[in-house]
């Protein structure tokens, strides 16, 4: 599904990753960790599309297909979905208006006709339900005065009404308690088809006991230094960085 | 005045010269008029002439005046001193620029009302300036509060066209629409003073719509508008869009001046927009002043300019505060594209009795590209020390982060900016409650953001 070929970006003329390979087949779950400011981010964001950084070398393929000349839209169009390390906030758009125009805007690029408000609303609800979030939130100003928890909550949330092929949650666990914590990995692992994957950036282990990942990746100045089995994320909860990358 | 070549090259937008023979060339008009108010000695001439000294005296203002930093008059305004009346064939069609679900309307065509064109409650009644009794006139022309307006004295001094609104009170709210139109038969330059007056007897609710229609030509429309409200009076008034409507050669002065007795409230909305039904291109300044002068009242102003090309919006604000009890809010937005600038220049006066005064004064803006500017000063004079007062000011762009959260979800570039907007503009919009203007306002607002 996905095709990461020695990758290499810029933000700003500083080099961020450089040389990085991943392959992502659909059906698997990738956890990928790394040392703060490795780059986890930056290649979250540059498969979303963030024009902020510069690609200088390599290539991004998703349904063998090079997608680093496509807008952000229609790489979500095409099912690429990005849970934000740092969602965003913005005042004066509620969080049903802005999914409605979302789910359709992808309907249209897919030749799909829009789905009606009421059914819409429905299935809005039903998600709510699954990940146990109060109906207010669809009122709400998107992310405006959301906890920190509430605000990756709503992520999911949104993941779960546009449906991706690929998912991509950059620290989605990071400001969860243990309780949403297990919802949200229900929420992800209710999506989970052999149709889609799913690439989860995390620091703790924890999340990876609720959602089984078939490949760790360690992310290390800039590219992916090891990739093994689950067994990787328990050997770096004991051993930190320190033994696996020189 | 004859359009010729030659003036045209003499005209400078930024030159002294140009402000200088701008100047002659109004004192030349109110020297005329002087010498026709003079021959006659009544109350009425007097308060006219004293107007008009005052401009004399002051003269034109320019930069270096308190509040006159940002907008001043352009040199084309030369062409628009001449005053002529022009009364087009067929005031009907005019009507049909109103929505036809509202019931009660007036038209006002190049600056006069046409009676058998207007509409209105039995609660409701309209009086043009002439009729009006001298005593009255002299009132009305003769405010202490537009002193030390020029624009507002000049018009006094000038003025022949308007009217007097008073409302009865009633059991149901009165919504009326008025649309200020000018000829389209007539391309000629066009000086429109207007003077419009609407008193709230105790009690009474009153909305009022106001919409433009302006043909091509130069303009330059120096208006004022009083609303008295008695005790207990409501009154909510939309301006939608400007007299400066058609070309960026239209300038428009507009002076609102709101005086509020005991338990009266106020809600003045205005949007001035470069593009859709209700588009202003030239050149505007609007003189806002709110007096307090009983207690427990409220005054809330809204605003939204959405510009570009080079329209220019200047919100000038006073709020009095004179007695206590009292609550102001102002929330004014601005969103810049192009050469568009904006300007808003607001104080907010406590005075020493006017305890337990709330007041809220919010200026936002986002400039959509780097020729545009907005100047803001939000400032407040407090003498009272029980008080609640808020304001600030921002100015920012588009959040290029917001940007692309809405991108990776699906949003094209034009999608997430429209609605970027619409949620920056939110806290004004959520607030009108007419539905007639609310569809209007939206169809306006989607041609802006190119939804
Ligand atoms: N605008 C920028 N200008 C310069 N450097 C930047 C900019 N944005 C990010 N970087 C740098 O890029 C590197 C990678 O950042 P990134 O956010 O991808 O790290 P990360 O692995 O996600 O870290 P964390 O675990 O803390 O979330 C960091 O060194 C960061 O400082
Ligand atoms: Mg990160």
């Amino acid at each position: 599904m996905l095709k990461i070929k020695n990758l290499a970006c810029t933000i700003n003329d500083t080099p961020v990753l450089n040389g990085l390979n991943l392959n992502v087949k659909a059906g698997e779950v990738h956890a990928i960790m790394g040392p703060n400011g490795s780059g986890k981010s930056t290649l979250a964001s540059i498969v979303a599309g963030d024009e902020k950084y510069t690609i200088t070398n390599g290539d991004i393929e998703l349904f063998n297909k090079s997608i680093i000349d496509l807008a952000p839209e229609l790489r979500a169009a095409m099912g690429v979905f990005l849970s934000f390390q740092y969602p965003v906030e913005i005042p004066g758009v509620s969080v049903s208006n802005f999914i409605k125009i979302a789910v359709n805007e992808q309907r249209k690029h897919n030749g799909l006709d829009p789905m009606g408000s009421t059914e819409l609303l429905q299935e809005m609800k039903k998600n709510l339900e699954l990940l146990k979030m109060d109906s207010s939130f669809l009122s709400r100003y998107i992310n405006d005065g959301f906890s920190g928890g509430e605000k990756k909550r709503n992520e999911i949330f949104q993941m779960s009404m546009l449906k991706p092929k690929l998912a991509i949650l950059d620290e989605t666990d990071s400001g969860l308690d243990i309780d949403a914590l297990k919802i949200v990995a229900n929420g992800v692992n209710s999506l989970r088809s052999s149709e889609n994957a799913f690439i989860i950036i995390t620091h703790y282990q924890r999340l990876l006991n609720y959602i089984k990942p078939d490949h760790v990746h360690i992310l290390a100045n800039g590219s992916i230094v090891k990739s093994a089995g689950p067994d990787l994320a328990l050997e770096l909860e004991a051993q930190g960085y320190a033994g696996i990358i020189k | 005045m004859i359009r010729t070549e030659k003036n045209i090259v003499q005209g400078n937008a930024t030159g002294e010269k140009s402000a200088e023979h701008l100047f002659s060339l109004l004192k030349k008009r109110i020297e005329k008029e002087l010498n026709t108010l003079t021959t006659h000695d009544s109350k009425l001439n007097q308060t006219r002439i004293d107007a008009l000294n005052y401009v004399l005296k002051r003269g034109l203002p320019n930069k270096k005046q308190k509040g006159w930093g940002y907008t001043k008059l352009a040199w084309w305004l030369e062409f628009a001193f001449s005053e002529k009346s022009m009364i087009p064939s067929s005031p009907a069609k005019y009507l049909e620029m109103l929505p036809p679900e509202n019931e009660f309307f007036i038209l006002v065509l190049n600056g006069v009302v046409q009676k058998d064109f207007c509409k209105l409650p039995s609660n409701i009644t309209i009086t043009e300036l002439k009729d009006l009794k001298e005593d009255v006139l002299v009132d009305i022309l003769n405010k202490e509060q537009l002193k030390k307006n020029t624009f507002a004295q000049l018009n006094c001094g000038l003025v022949k066209n308007g009217f007097f609104l008073k409302a009865s009170a009633n059991d149901f709210i009165n919504d009326i629409d008025i649309l200020y139109a000018h000829s389209s038969e007539n391309k000629e330059n066009y000086f429109n003073q207007m003077h419009s007056v609407y008193m709230l007897e105790e009690n009474c609710q009153l909305n009022i719509v106001e919409r433009f229609w302006c043909a091509t030509g130069t303009h330059f429309s120096n208006t004022v508008s009083q609303s008295i409200l008695c005790r207990g009076s409501k009154l909510t008034k939309y301006t939608l869009g400007s007299m400066a409507s058609s070309n960026e050669r239209c300038q428009n002065m507009h002076t609102e001046f709101i005086q509020q007795k005991d338990n009266s409230e106020s809600k003045l909305y205005r949007f001035y927009f470069s593009k859709g039904k209700f588009k202003s291109e030239g050149t505007i300044r609007n003189n806002i002043l709110v007096d307090f002068d009983g207690v427990n009242s409220k005054s809330d102003t809204y605003s939204i300019s959405m510009l570009s090309k080079k329209t220019h919006v200047d919100n000038n604000i006073v709020i009095n505060h004179h007695a206590p009890k009292n609550t102001s809010s102002q929330i004014f937005k601005g969103i810049y594209d192009d050469d568009s600038s904006g300007v808003f220049d607001s104080c907010v006066v406590v005075k020493k009795h006017a305890q337990k005064t709330k007041t809220i004064q919010k200026n936002n803006n986002i400039l959509l590209s780097s020729k545009a500017s907005i100047n803001t000063n939000p400032q407040l004079e407090i003498f009272a020390d029980d008080v609640e007062c808020a304001h600030g000011s921002t100015i920012g762009e588009l959040d290029q982060n917001a940007l692309f959260y809405l991108n990776s979800r699906g949003l094209s570039k034009n999608a997430a900016t429209s609605l970027l907007l619409s949620g920056f503009i939110s806290e004004v919009t959520k607030m009108v409650s007419d539905k007639a203007v609310k569809k209007e306002l939206f169809a306006d607002l989607n041609k802006q953001l190119n939804l």
